[in-house]
């Protein structure tokens, strides 16, 4: 029968041991993809961590959504004024100082759905299942969370004296 | 070092304790607004049965009260976001207590704003002719008109504002769940959307309220831009001002800190906030607002002066009106409230502590209603064809629609302090850490 995946988590109070911990944790076999950080606060220097990358692409998707938002904006405007031509006093039909307004409302709302939708596509978010984990409460108190999903059974107790430098440390199956 | 956190998490105490059990304080203001929004709606309610005519808007005066609130409350919209982009862009750390207060005035003062124009039509069902989508009479919107720009500026505002809001508001409500039990449980990990904190997540939050803090500063400009541009497109006297753009802006930046120290003072009075809406962050707001004053008052000059110096019949017969006329009163009532009073009390540091401030704020907010009062009704009442000036009064449905109007505002407020911690927890321990480090 296989045996059930082990969760460890360890509770840090300070970004230092917990450096420390990650580094033990790669020497000792662990791979990126089983180390997560977790903390209630923005940590300086996360993607700096051993083992923990972090990326986003908020400001081309920003950059992206405003260009696309400015253009339909435009479109619909300019379409608009064609389709339907009003009487203008020989005024331009197709004016560029009026419509560089909608057109720039039309960008910056591009822009901000854009950066929003592309925050929660990275924070992988909605998510709406319970997912609480043994030391979330400790999250909130302002310490800092580690969890690893050691690949094998092997490498178990070197993950745990990797982990020395930790408050508390919980180990629980993952399914 | 375990102490010091301890003493800290007693301290956010302070921030949780109004989302749970029962708040005298809070239930009775929720009440009272509560009952000042029924007003709104009552008010607005008869309107829509009896028509517009109940109203005292007529020839000329067609924007009375409902233009004037509608200017006022997008004003005060700008205290929020633009005040909190500008000090996160500047990454000025007294920012970290004030931001959440501000973010959420300018979601529910611009909710305010936007039933205006509905209000105004009259027929607020037919609505739907202002959005580019056609429509029952094969007509669409006319993109050169200012009212459609304040269409797009509005709604783009208001969406950005409140996902503006929501962005760094996520990770105080899993903050918040993971201290829940029950049915907050349940209502907290609804609203927190499955919030980890993990690097990746907090890398993109920060990134995504950096973008937006860049993005919404020109949009929130632009929005009391537009605003004044229904105005200043037209030939009216003392309207068709080059320099209306910045004065709205101005003006609304003027009254927005206004209504952000009055929100300030009272919750600091009322949750026992002191430790975070210190004597230091209403210092520096108040230096901010005296500037404000000042830079308000040069401007009311020179919009003055000019058309003073111009000396044109048409705009001279609004300006002597305003100054000397029947809104005499007013004017002069405006420029103590706005000027006079805050140049007497800001310049002094005991004149920036909380309750100095607020009477300040209660003054401004007044004085601001007033100015935007002055700029509408006195030009449309003497038209530049004198035989058609006319004179404007307001009835008790614009007084009820005003007046709820109020206790709208107060009431999403208070709904909002009973939901969300009302200063950023993360952000506060956020500048603790960083504190410590340096």
């Amino acid at each position: 029968m296989k045996e059930k995946q082990r969760v460890i988590h360890a509770i840090f109070s300070d970004i230092g041991p917990l450096r420390l911990s990650l580094r033990r944790l790669l020497d000792a076999g662990c791979l990126p993809a089983e180390l997560e950080v977790r903390s209630c606060i923005p940590l300086k220097g996360a993607g700096s961590l051993p083992g923990i990358s972090v990326r986003s692409r908020v400001l081309p998707a920003a950059v992206i959504g405003g260009l696309i938002g400015g253009l339909l904006a435009y479109l619909i405007a300019a379409y608009t004024s064609f389709s339907y031509p009003l009487p203008t006093g020989g005024m331009p039909i197709n004016p560029a100082l009026p419509f560089s307004i909608f057109t720039f409302e039309g960008t910056a709302l591009g822009a901000i759905l854009a950066t929003v939708g592309m925050v929660f596509l990275e924070a992988g978010m909605p998510r709406l299942g319970p997912r609480s984990g043994p030391f979330d409460h400790r999250l909130a108190e302002g310490k800092i969370l580690l969890t690893v999903i050691p690949s094998s059974a092997s490498i178990r107790e070197k993950v745990r004296s990797a982990l020395a430098g930790a408050v508390e440390i919980d180990e629980s199956s993952s399914g | 070092m375990e102490r010091a956190k301890r003493a800290e998490s007693e301290n956010e105490n302070d921030l949780i304790r109004p989302l749970i059990g029962f708040r005298p304080g809070l239930f009775l203001g929720g009440l009272v607004s509560g009952g000042l929004m029924a007003v709104l709606f009552v008010s607005w309610g008869y309107q829509i049965f009896n028509g517009i005519g109940v109203a005292g808007i007529n020839r000329p005066v067609f924007w009375g009260f409902y233009i004037t609130n509608f200017v006022f409350w997008i004003g005060i919209s700008h205290a929020g976001t633009l005040i909190s982009a500008i000090l996160r862009v500047t990454s000025a750390e007294w920012r970290r207590p004030i931001t959440r207060c501000a973010e959420a005035i300018t979601v529910f003062a611009i909710s305010v704003a936007g039933l205006f124009p509905l209000i105004h039509l009259g027929r607020p069902w037919l609505f739907y002719t202002l959005l580019p989508i056609p429509n029952h009479r094969g007509l669409w919107p006319n993109f050169r008109s200012p009212l459609v720009w304040d269409v797009a500026a509005i709604t783009a505002y208001m969406i950005g504002s409140s996902l503006y809001l929501l962005l760094p508001l996520i990770p105080d409500l899993a903050i918040v769940r993971d201290r829940s039990t029950g049915f907050r449980l349940r209502l907290y990990r609804l609203l927190a959307m499955g919030w980890r904190g993990t690097a990746q997540q907090w890398h993109s939050l920060e990134k995504g309220i950096r973008v937006m803090a860049v993005v919404i500063i020109p949009v929130a400009v632009s929005v009391h831009s537009i605003v004044s541009w229904d105005f200043a497109m037209t030939q009216q006297p003392m309207w068709h001002s080059t320099i209306f753009a910045p004065y709205f802006v101005t003006g609304a930046i003027y009254s927005g800190i206004a209504i952000l120290l009055m929100a300030m003072a009272l919750i600091r009075w009322g949750l026992r906030l002191e430790s975070y809406l210190n004597d230091r962050v209403f210092n520096n707001l108040g230096l901010l607002f005296l500037t404000m004053t000042l830079l308000w008052g040069y401007f009311t000059f020179a919009e003055h002066l000019t058309v003073w110096y111009g000396n044109h019949t048409g705009e001279m017969t609004v300006f002597w009106d305003r100054v000397a006329g029947d809104f005499s009163f007013l004017f002069w009532l405006m420029v103590l409230l706005n000027f006079v009073l805050p140049m007497a009390i800001l310049p002094f540091p005991k004149g920036r502590r909380p309750a100095a401030t607020l009477i300040v704020g209660i003054g401004v907010m007044i004085g601001m209603w007033l100015e935007r009062f002055l700029i509408i009704v006195p030009s449309l009442s003497h038209p530049r064809l004198a035989f058609t000036a006319g004179h404007y009064s307001a009835t008790w449905v614009e007084w009820g629609i005003l007046v709820g109007s109020f206790g709208m505002f107060a009431f999403l407020y208070f709904l909002f302090i009973r939901v969300v911690p009302i200063v950023s927890i993360w952000e506060i321990r956020e500048g603790r850490h960083l504190e410590q480090e340096s």
